[in-house]
C-alpha cells in the first residue's frame, strides 16, 4: 500500500512537469532504442546465418568446384588434375573414415522446351543419394533411383516451383522436354524455405526452382564427354557431427592428392561457419554495447541533472516530510522512486520504439530483425540500473537535508 | 489532576543548544529545563531571537541538544538514531507551522495521510482517520481540494487535521496564527482549545499575548533563558 502511495506520488510530481519530465527522460529512450534495434539485427542476422548454415546441413561438408584463371587452368592440365569428379566421390567414400553418405551434383546449362518463359530454373545432375544428404522432403514420386543411375534413365524430379509453373507439364507421370531430349517426370519435392545469404558462401541452393536429373544421364548435354564425369559440387554427410572437423581435414588432404595439388575446388564446412559467424556475432554485440551504453550514460546525466534540479525546487517539501516523520531513508527512497520512474518510463518507450525501429528497417532494409524477450528485458533492466546509479546522488543529497533549513526554504 | 510521575511527557534537564552561525558560536539554548505534562497546554512566549523555535524543533525531535537532557515519554531522545527519532515524529507529535507547511501537490486528504506513511506498521484504517481529523476541523467539505484553492483559515486547519490524524501524544504549533487575520486566529485557538479539553497536550509558540491566553500555563523565553521558573 505504502509503496502504491510512492509509486503514485512519484508519477504525478513528474507530470507536474510533463515537458521536462519528457526531455530529461530523452536520452535514456534513444539509449534504449539503439539497445533494441541493434539487438534486433544481430539476432536477425545470426538467425538468418543459422539457416542458412543449417540449409548447408551441420553434419556435411561440401566441395565445390571453383573458377579457374587461365594460369591456373594451364597448371591443372600440367598436373593432371581434372577438376572435381564423380570419381573424387567415389574415392573420398572409401577413404575417409565416419563418411555416411557422398553425393555429388552437376550444374547443367540446358533449356526446357515449351515450357513457361521467364521462368529460373537450374538444371542439376546429381547421384541418388543427393536428396537424402541435403535432407530434400519428396512431395510425390520418389527421387532419382540406383537403378536410373546405373540405367541412365531418361527420368527428372522437380522442385516445388518449377513443377508449379511448369502447369500441366509439371505433373507426375508427363514428359518434359530438355533441349534434344526427353524426361519423364517421376518426383515434386515438398516446398523448402530459401532465402539469398548476405555471405555468398553460404547461399544454398535454391530447390525449388531445381529440375534434378540421374548424373549419369547427364552425358546427353555433354558434348565433351569424358571417362570421369566433371561435377560442380560434392556433398559429404558425416555419421556424427563430432567426426565432421577431423573428416573435413582427410577430405582436404584426399583432394589436394588426387589433384595433384591444384587447388581447384572450395571446402565448406558448415559447423565452422557456425562458429565463425558466433565469433562475429560476439564481436558486433561489444561494438552494439559500448554504443548503448555511451548513449545511456548521456541519458542518466540527464536523469541526474534533473533530479537535483527537483530537489532543490522541492527541499521545502523535503522539511515538511522530515517534520511529519519521514527518515533519512525514506526521503531517498521517494527521490530514487522517481528517478527510476523516469529511466524506466524511458525504457518502455525506447523498446517500443526499438522494436518500430527494427520493423521498419527489416521492411526497409529487407534485413531479418528480430526482438527477442531477452533484449527487451536487458533493456528494462538497464533503464532500472541507469535511474539507481544516476538518481542516487540526487536522492542522497535530499536525505542529509537538515529538516529545519528545509523548513525555512521558501 | 494530579500529575503522576507517568504523566510526564516531556522532562528536559539542562539543556543548551549551541549553533554557529558564520564564525561565531551562537547560544540559542542556556540551561533550559522544563516540564511538561500529559494534557497540559503551554504557551511559550519571548522575541523572536530568544530560542523559542530551537526548543520546539529539540523537543519535536527534529533537532538535538547540544548538551543536557531530554526524555519524551521517560525515554532518551538524546541517544536515538535519525530512524528512530523520525518513527516517534511520525507517531507520537503532530507539527502545526506558521506558514502551514502543506505539500502543494497533493489534496488536504492526501496531505493528511502523510504522516501514516512512515509509521512502520500498515494499520489499514489511514484514511477513516484522516477522515476523521478533517472532520473534526470542520474541513469535510474541502477534503478533496488543493491547498492552492484554501484560504487561510482553511490551510491551517488541514495542517491541524494532519497533526492531530496520529492521536499523537504532543501537538506543537509554532506560531500557528502568525499569518492570520484575528478572527481567523481566534478560530484556529477555538480548536486548539478544544483539543486541549479532549485530552490532547500542547505546546505552543507564539509572541501574541492574546493567543497565549488560550494556554493554562505561560512560559517567557529570553536570550535562550526561562524568565520564570517553569516548574510548577
Amino acid at each position: 500500500m505504502k509503496k502504491l502511495i510512492l509509486l503514485n506520488s512519484g508519477f504525478r510530481s513528474l507530470t507536474r512537469h510533463k515537458l521536462r519530465s519528457s526531455l530529461s527522460i530523452l536520452g535514456v529512450v534513444f539509449g534504449v532504442v539503439a539497445l533494441i534495434s541493434m539487438l534486433s539485427i544481430g539476432e536477425g542476422a545470426k538467425r538468418e546465418a543459422l539457416r542458412q548454415i543449417e540449409l548447408l546441413g551441420t553434419n556435411n561438408v561440401i566441395a565445390k568446384s571453383l573458377g579457374q584463371t587461365e594460369a591456373q587452368e594451364i597448371k591443372a592440365r600440367e598436373n593432371l588434375s581434372r577438376g572435381l569428379t564423380l570419381d573424387d566421390a567415389d574415392r573420398l567414400k572409401i577413404m575417409v573414415p565416419g563418411i555416411f553418405l557422398v553425393a555429388a551434383l552437376k550444374e547443367i546449362e540446358a533449356e526446357i522446351i515449351g515450357g513457361p518463359v521467364e521462368t529460373a530454373y537450374q538444371l542439376a545432375a546429381t547421384t541418388e543419394n543427393y536428396n537424402r544428404v541435403k535432407n530434400l522432403e519428396i512431395s510425390q514420386g520418389r527421387y532419382i533411383s540406383a537403378r536410373d543411375q546405373k540405367m541412365k534413365n531418361l527420368v527428372c524430379v522437380l522442385g516445388w516451383d518449377i513443377a508449379r509453373d511448369l502447369g500441366q507439364q509439371g505433373r507426375l507421370g508427363s514428359k518434359l522436354r530438355i533441349e534434344d531430349t526427353v524426361f519423364k517426370v517421376v518426383g515434386i519435392l515438398e516446398k523448402r524455405h530459401w532465402s539469398k545469404s548476405k555471405l555468398p558462401a553460404l547461399t544454398s541452393r535454391n530447390y525449388n526452382r531445381c529440375v534434378f536429373i540421374p548424373l549419369n544421364s547427364s552425358g546427353v548435354f555433354d558434348r565433351n564427354w569424358r571417362s570421369a564425369i566433371p561435377v560442380s559440387e560434392i556433398s559429404v554427410q558425416f555419421r556424427d557431427s563430432g567426426e565432421v572437423i577431423q573428416g573435413a581435414a582427410v577430405i582436404e588432404s584426399a583432394l589436394t592428392r588426387f589433384h595433384h595439388q591444384v587447388k581447384d575446388y572450395q571446402l565448406i564446412i558448415p559447423q565452422e561457419l557456425i562458429r565463425e559467424a558466433q565469433q562475429t556475432q560476439k564481436i558486433f554485440n561489444i561494438v552494439l554495447g559500448g554504443i548503448a551504453g555511451i548513449s545511456l550514460l548521456v541519458g542518466g546525466i540527464g536523469i541526474m541533472n534533473i533530479m537535483l534540479a527537483t530537489v532543490s525546487e522541492r527541499t521545502r517539501e523535503i522539511g515538511i516530510r522530515r517534520a511529519v516523520g519521514a527518515n533519512q531513508r525514506d526521503i531517498a527512497v521517494q527521490f530514487l522512486t522517481e528517478a527510476i520512474i523516469l529511466t524506466v518510463t524511458g525504457g518502455i518507450i525506447g523498446s517500443i520504439l526499438g522494436c518500430a525501429i527494427s520493423i521498419f528497417i527489416s521492411v526497409l532494409a529487407g534485413w531479418e530483425t528480430v526482438v527477442t524477450g531477452w533484449a527487451v528485458v536487458a533493456a528494462l533492466g538497464m533503464a532500472i540500473i541507469v535511474g539507481v546509479i544516476f538518481g542516487f546522488y540526487p536522492a542522497y543529497n535530499a536525505a542529509k537535508l537538515d529538516p529545519i533549513q528545509a523548513l525555512r526554504n521558501e | 489532576m494530579n500529575p503522576k510521575t507517568d504523566d510526564i511527557l516531556v522532562d528536559i534537564c539542562d539543556l543548551s543548544k549551541n549553533f554557529r552561525m558564520g564564525g561565531s558560536l551562537v547560544e540559542a539554548l542556556k540551561n533550559v529545563d522544563l516540564r511538561i505534562d500529559q494534557g497540559e497546554f503551554i504557551a511559550i512566549m519571548g522575541p523572536s531571537g530568544s530560542g523559542k523555535s530551537t526548543l520546539l524543533n529539540i523537543i519535536g525531535c527534529l533537532d538535538r541538544p547540544t548538551s543536557g537532557s531530554y526524555y519524551f515519554s521517560r525515554r532518551d531522545v538524546s541517544a536515538l538514531s535519525d530512524v528512530e527519532l523520525s518513527l516517534l515524529r511520525a507517531t507520537r507529535i503532530g507539527f502545526v507551522f506558521q506558514t502551514f507547511n502543506l505539500i502543494h501537490q497533493l489534496t488536504v486528504l492526501e496531505n493528511v495521510e502523510v504522516p501514516f506513511m512512515y509509521q512502520n506498521t500498515e494499520r489499514g484504517d489511514e484514511r477513516r482517520l484522516a477522515l476523521k481529523a478533517i472532520e473534526q476541523v470542520g474541513l469535510d467539505q474541502r477534503s478533496n481540494h488543493h491547498p492552492s484553492e484554501l484560504s487561510g483559515g482553511e490551510l491551517q486547519r488541514a495542517a491541524i487535521a494532519r497533526a492531530i490524524a496520529i492521536s499523537p501524544g504532543l501537538i506543537l504549533a509554532d506560531e500557528p496564527t502568525g499569518n492570520l487575520d484575528s478572527v481567523t486566529g481566534r478560530e484556529i485557538m477555538n480548536i486548539f482549545a478544544s483539543l486541549n479539553q479532549n485530552g490532547s497536550t500542547i505546546l505552543l509558540v507564539t509572541h501574541d499575548e492574546e493567543v497565549a491566553g488560550y494556554a493554562a500555563r505561560q512560559l517567557y523565553l529570553s536570550d535562550g533563558r526561562f524568565e520564570e521558573c517553569p516548574g510548577h
